[in-house]
């Protein structure tokens, strides 16, 4: 019995292994991808080409980098007692660049700017505007 | 424990070929990124947990450690700031090798980009 359970248990953690290594190279195929097309579109604008080992060195570099902002970020996250990483956590993790940590900030004001309130805050605030008219329209006569 | 860290890798796995397909034709960058991020969290709880087996089998005192262990998720508005991060980065990385590429040649070279690391 006991080899087969071994076997059955080495099996287990191969095709785990087999799988998060699949995964991975997907992912690291398709971030290829990605930033060929990105790195594409910033040559065009200086009417350059970009050669073939460069664009390989960039995406490699890009995604140890997404990496490690991954892991800053659940660390931030952790740190602040929370277990969903906030747009401040990301403009956090730029802070020695404060170029694009305002960049960053910027983006982040239209991200929120674009997005839709929903109908509670609506609620808040039409209530906030009914409670506060009476006051006002008491402070005149 | 392990066998539902499995079901979440195969469970980013097909977010990442649904979101995939999904963005496919977008010009934006792609939020697939999500899921790399994703893995990486993944990765780490599933270490975590793995911590966590290996002390319940010595000390066994591993109730409620379910809740701990799992794997950060992140705001919508986060994923896209760290995509647009991420996009940053590699703008930068050829802006500064094309500046660098003028000033030499007119082509891109990879000595030009080794220099981005000094």
């Amino acid at each position: 019995m006991d080899p087969i359970t071994m076997e059955g248990g080495y099996n287990g953690s191969d095709e785990e292994k087999e799988d998060v290594e699949e995964t991975n190279s997907h992912l690291r195929d398709r971030f290829r991808l990605s930033t060929i097309s990105i790195a594409e579109s910033e040559a065009k604008q200086d009417n350059m080409e970009i050669s073939q080992p460069v664009i390989v060195c960039i995406s490699d570099l890009a995604f140890k980098y997404a990496e490690q902002l991954a892991e800053d970020l659940e660390m931030f996250a952790h740190h602040a007692g929370r277990k969903s990483v906030n747009m401040n956590d990301v403009i956090i993790s730029a802070h020695r660049n404060t170029h694009l940590a305002d960049l960053l900030r910027s983006f982040s004001y239209n991200l929120k700017a674009k997005e839709p309130q929903s109908e509670k805050k609506r609620k808040k605030s039409s209530s906030k505007e009914s409670k506060g008219l009476p006051s006002v329209l008491n402070l005149d006569p | 424990m392990r066998k539902g860290c499995g079901s979440n890798m195969e469970c980013y796995s097909t977010l990442l070929i649904v979101r995939l397909n999904y963005h496919r034709s977008s010009l934006v960058v792609p939020p697939w990124r999500t899921i790399l991020i994703r893995t990486v969290w993944s990765k780490k709880a599933i270490e975590r947990e793995k911590n966590v087996d290996d002390e319940t089998s010595k000390g066994e005192e591993g109730a409620g450690t379910s809740k701990k262990n799992r794997p950060t998720s992140a705001n919508s508005n986060a994923v896209k700031l760290s995509c647009e991060k991420l996009r940053l980065f590699v703008s930068e990385a050829v802006h500064r090798a094309a500046t660098i590429a003028e000033a030499e040649v007119s082509d891109f070279q990879p000595r030009n980009f080794n220099q981005l690391e000094n």
